[in-house]
């Protein structure tokens, strides 16, 4: 797990951005146009938009891939070691189930306290009428009768305490509010990040797509040979399954962006 | 209507821990016949059952939100009239305008105490 002194590192996204090719290409198209070549010069704009998918492509991979890995470092460790080699880890979805569990336990005791109290009160309660029933019904001496007031004062301070206790205790109840709306918050921040990394990942296989299909975009269809028409077709084909794509987990993912080079 | 001590509360809400937090609340304010439930599909059933003099609801909740109950209720002609408290963490001015024109009673932005729900109670029960 981060601890509060570690950073998370965010990939320098300008070190993927590749120039030396706009240099050349510009340069090149400029003689191009000087020297009134517009087959060659159009070749080069075509290039130069090339070079700029890519470099789109690679900053938003790498965007993507450091989101994944940010998300991957919220993973909170157990401390349960289930064997020497393997360690278990689990997300923010665990913090939110031991605060639950944390303030169902604090309620359950509560409770129970509740009802010891509660007894207490009873006894108390008790404790005053059969005081008050035997000095109704035997004569006693001075020194058994301070005894017997003596007890029913402290009754009486045991009902103070009592209502000190409950009030405590009521508090301690109200403080578990926190749980409701941390479990709330967390919940909605995980979806969001959720739903920034699958528009990413699905902008990621777009842009590698239209990178792929680009590639052909000089040709016509009657100059490409065979395996290059396949290719085509394969990769439209990929571009329009994007849509139906299923939900991918972590894992998934992690292997998505690996083989697309991030 | 003043409140009744023996009023039949229902408290809805999808966490258990809320759901005891209000139910100690209320008991602590002398109301001790209070049910509970874990969601508005469960509540609607006990609602139209149960005889319930007042519903204390949260919003979100995953099969069927606060405000679908409410909506619920208000439909219902044998329950239509029950005062409904929605108890949640949806502070937005859309939303609380949205509660009002499905007919709530009252509302209150968690975080809460005893206090603020002993004003509402009064405040619908005058």
């Amino acid at each position: 797990m981060q601890n509060s002194d570690e950073t998370i590192e965010i990939p320098q996204l300008m070190d993927s951005i590749k120039l030396d090719g706009f240099k050349e290409k510009t340069d090149q198209l400029l003689a191009d146009l000087q020297n009134n070549n517009i087959e060659e010069a159009i070749k080069c704009i075509n290039e130069l938009n090339d070079l700029n998918g890519q470099n789109f492509y690679s900053v938003i991979g790498k965007l993507t891939r450091g989101l994944h890995d940010a998300i991957s470092d919220l993973s909170i460790p157990t401390s349960d070691i289930e064997s020497e080699n393997n360690r278990t880890r689990s997300d923010l979805n665990y913090v939110i189930s031991l605060t639950e569990d944390a303030a169902k336990k604090t309620l359950a005791l509560t409770e129970k306290a509740r009802e010891e109290t509660q007894q207490v009160v009873q006894n108390g309660s008790e404790q005053q009428d059969l005081i008050k029933s035997f000095l109704a019904e035997n004569s006693v001496d001075d020194n058994t009768r301070a005894l017997l007031d003596k007890l029913s004062d402290l009754c009486d301070s045991n009902d103070s305490t009592i209502a000190t206790l409950n009030s405590g205790i009521t508090e301690i109840v109200m403080a578990q509010n926190f749980q409701d709306l941390a479990s709330q918050s967390l919940t909605k921040a995980l979806n969001i990040i959720k739903q920034v990394e699958n528009s990413l990942i699905s902008l990621t296989q777009y842009a590698n797509l239209l990178t792929k299909i680009s590639q052909f975009s000089a040709k016509n269809a009657d100059e490409m040979n065979l395996e290059e028409s396949e290719q085509l077709k394969d990769n439209i084909d990929k571009f329009n399954d994007l849509n139906a794509q299923e939900h991918l987990d972590q894992d998934d993912v992690d292997n998505l962006l690996s083989s697309l080079g991030f | 209507m003043p409140a009744s001590l023996d009023m039949k509360i229902l408290v809805v809400d999808d966490h258990e821990s809320m759901r005891k937090i209000e139910k100690q609340i209320l008991n602590d304010l002398g109301y001790k016949n209070v049910d509970m439930a874990d969601d508005g599909t469960t509540a609607l059933p006990m609602l139209q059952k149960g005889n319930y003099d007042f519903v204390i609801s949260d919003w979100n909740m995953p099969q069927m939100e606060g405000i679908e109950l409410l909506k619920a209720i208000r439909a219902d002609d044998r329950i239509s009239k029950t005062p409904v408290l929605l108890v949640t963490a949806e502070s937005k001015k859309e939303k609380i305008i949205e509660a009002a024109q499905a007919g709530v009673n009252d509302y209150v932005v968690k975080p809460f105490n005893a206090e603020i729900l002993s004003e509402k109670i009064s405040r619908i029960f005058p």
